[in-house]
């Protein structure tokens, strides 16, 4: 077997975006393009800066090139996805002219650079929300993971809860409130505001958790144990969301989760407990870190690196199955395609499970749990898989048939 | 075959119980630790020793300076030790060219051979590469023979500084298992090798190149040839383990015993 000339498929892998978690997106992004199957396909990287311009080029590989941001982008091509159907290909803008001395450089012809797969690696608003998926379905390219609906769903966190108790799955009560009710009142709304939270059933009692409606990554999430602290808390949470939504916090909890890839059938993968450093909440730095949380790990391992307890013995199997049926169906209902990972949390007084929220593009794409499934699955079949069912659904979706006519004007 | 008079106590960890036995072995200044990764992934469906090499990691240096041929007799003996009747062998680099020794000797106790980026064939040099290999060779025995003369120590203090390479400085105590081993051409041992073979190359390697890789692929009867594009000399490192393992379980899934 000789591999030296066979043809590889291009993969556009985008990463960063506008987005709190942009630097987190940047590691998932990477440790994918490592473990990805190079004799099949090419990766491309495509950085999308804080400031939302696409870059490309293969220094993006090196971690190096982050540290001297933004200085290391102007060794990079500018390039766009233009909303055109048919080309396939990213277009390069701001090109130089030819030769670049003076008057003797000659314009050159707009550059594209072909690309047969989209795969995005964003975490967060833009990028897992739906936003850069409305972009691909107008380019008509064919791209990896949920489309438009499903991720805008998903990220919502109340509708999604909303939507998935209207089919049986048990979830927390909540309540969302928005941070252009408390402008109108210039502030002064604020303890209307908590008013109307503690008056909902099961937000009574303190504490509360108050997170941004919108985010991932516990990114502007707190408890609060009174009204002075429910007060910060929507404050904190408001400055990363428009909205935010408040949900008791059970005292006797725990977190479980679970991932689930599309194949022909939905499939999940082992649960594992994410375990914090202070015995509460998971925090930012707990998931992104905390030093060598993963044993002789690298620093910074994205998800990967998290503390955790995959598939633990002493949890209840009857638990365990219902969190994975349960992520599963949550999956499929909400139209769901790549990976996601379902988080759910446990009220371990009554053993009762609740659905958290659904990762549409979660952090290092929850590859530390499918390895540790079983059977195993290298995370090098996991990207090939979800590359293969992206070209599957832009098929299927191609044979639908589109009538544009323009005989309604001439009638 | 020479068999040194002591043998080594051999640091190795086990991962994985089910499946057939596997042993890793990892390039030079390298410990098992760096083909760690590998081996849990390959420990899911195989028995894995991941082996220090005598002088690396936690594995004592042998009493005198081995050349390869007698590396390979110690993992013989580990073989035996530990009653496994036939394995696969994985060697990385150095471990590489311990592999072939091994199999060339005695390719009994040898189900294959898995080669990463493995060394043991002399660099073809051409251009300027040539004319610096050509140039520092005779320089250094040129100040050797001064040092030797006038008791100094131009050579230590002159001559590896800038020329020797990181190896070589690095090596300590192993210097001349160094000069041995990079100095060896296994041609005649990987000629002989009829055992399945599978050799899987980082395709931007600067040390050992992709040239090498191509050789042992002509050289290996029946061998299988798998570059992987946009890897080094170590496409296992971080999370390349997968995507190797993946090449390396579909190869072992085509053997007798499976």
């Amino acid at each position: 077997m000789n591999n030296g000339d066979n043809k590889r498929q291009t993969i556009a892998v985008l990463f960063g975006g506008r987005s709190v978690e942009h630097e987190i997106s940047i590691i998932t992004a990477l440790q994918m393009i490592e473990a990805m199957d190079t004799v099949k396909y090419r990766p491309l990287p495509v950085y999308v800066a804080p400031t939302g311009k696409w870059y490309c080029g293969d220094e993006l590989l090196k971690k190096e090139v982050y540290k001297n941001m933004p200085a290391s982008l102007s060794g990079l091509k500018e390039v766009v996805l233009l909303p055109t159907p048919g080309l396939n290909s990213l277009t390069v803008i701001g090109l130089r002219s030819k030769g670049g001395f003076g008057i003797f450089g000659s314009k050159v012809a707009e550059e594209t650079i072909p690309v047969d797969v989209f795969f995005p690696c964003f975490h967060g608003s833009y990028g897992e929300d739906g936003c850069v998926q409305g972009l691909f379905e107008l380019a008509d390219v064919t791209y990896t993971g949920s489309d438009v609906v499903s991720s805008a769903l998903s990220m919502s966190k109340y509708h999604c809860k909303k939507f998935l108790e209207s089919h049986d799955i048990p979830v927390l009560p909540s309540i969302v409130v928005s941070k252009a009710e408390l402008d109108q009142g210039m502030g002064s709304n604020l303890a209307k505001m908590r008013e109307r939270i503690l008056a909902q059933p099961g937000l009574g009692n303190f504490p509360l958790f108050v997170k941004p409606a919108t985010l991932g990554s516990s990114i502007g999430v707190s408890k609060a144990d009174d009204a002075a602290g429910l007060d910060a808390a929507l404050l904190k949470a408001f400055k990363y969301d428009v909205e935010a939504i408040v949900e008791p916090c059970l005292d006797d909890k725990m977190e479980i989760n679970v991932s689930v890839m599309d194949d022909v059938e939905a499939v999940a993968s082992v649960v594992e407990i994410p375990v914090s450093s202070s015995g509460n909440e998971l925090t930012y730095e707990d998931k992104y870190m905390r030093p060598g949380s993963k044993k002789n790990g690298p620093a910074s391992s994205g998800m990967a690196g998290l503390a955790r307890v995959i598939n633990p013995t002493d949890l209840d199997p009857k638990l365990k199955e219902q969190a994975r049926s349960y992520a599963k169906r949550a999956f499929e209902l909400i139209g769901c395609a790549g990976v996601a990972r379902i988080d759910f949390m446990v009220d371990l007084k009554k053993g009762q499970l609740y659905f958290n929220e659904i990762n549409p593009l979660p952090g290092s794409l929850s590859y530390y749990l499918w390895v540790n499934s079983e059977p195993a699955v290298l995370y090098t079949d996991m990207i090939t898989l979800m590359i293969e069912r992206a070209q599957l659904r832009k098929k299927r979706k191609a044979s639908v048939s589109v009538d544009i006519g323009f005989k309604a004007l001439f009638k | 075959m020479i068999v040194a008079a002591n043998t080594p106590v051999l640091n190795t960890q086990k991962i994985g119980s089910q499946g057939h036995p596997i042993l890793l072995m990892h390039g030079w200044g390298q410990s098992l630790y760096s083909l760690q990764a590998l081996g849990e992934l390959l420990g899911k469906t195989h028995q894995v020793h991941l082996i220090d090499l005598p002088g690396f990691g936690k594995s004592p240096a042998p009493d005198e300076d081995w050349d390869t041929k007698q590396y390979a007799e110690r993992i013989y003996q580990y073989v035996k030790e530990n009653n496994l009747k036939q394995v696969d062998l994985l060697g990385h680099s150095f471990g590489g060219r311990v592999s072939i020794r091994l199999t060339s000797a005695h390719p009994e106790i040898v189900r294959s051979m898995i080669l990463i980026n493995s060394g043991g064939l002399k660099r073809t040099l051409t251009g300027k590469r040539k004319l610096r290999a050509k140039y520092s060779g005779l320089l250094s025995k040129t100040i050797k023979q001064i040092d030797k003369m006038t008791g100094s120590k131009i050579f230590e203090n002159w001559f590896v500084p800038r020329f020797a390479s990181l190896d070589y400085k690095n090596a300590g105590s192993l210097r001349n298992i160094l000069v041995k081993a990079v100095t060896e051409d296994v041609t005649e041992d990987a000629q002989k090798i009829k055992n399945p073979t599978f050799i899987l190359w980082g395709e931007k390697d600067q040390e050992t190149p992709l040239e090498s890789g191509e050789r042992f692929h002509a050289l290996i009867s029946g061998s299988q040839f798998v570059v992987l594009p946009g890897k080094d000399h170590f496409p296992f490192l971080g999370d390349g383990a997968h995507l190797c393992a993946r090449y390396i379980l579909n190869f072992l899934k085509t053997l007798p015993g499976e």
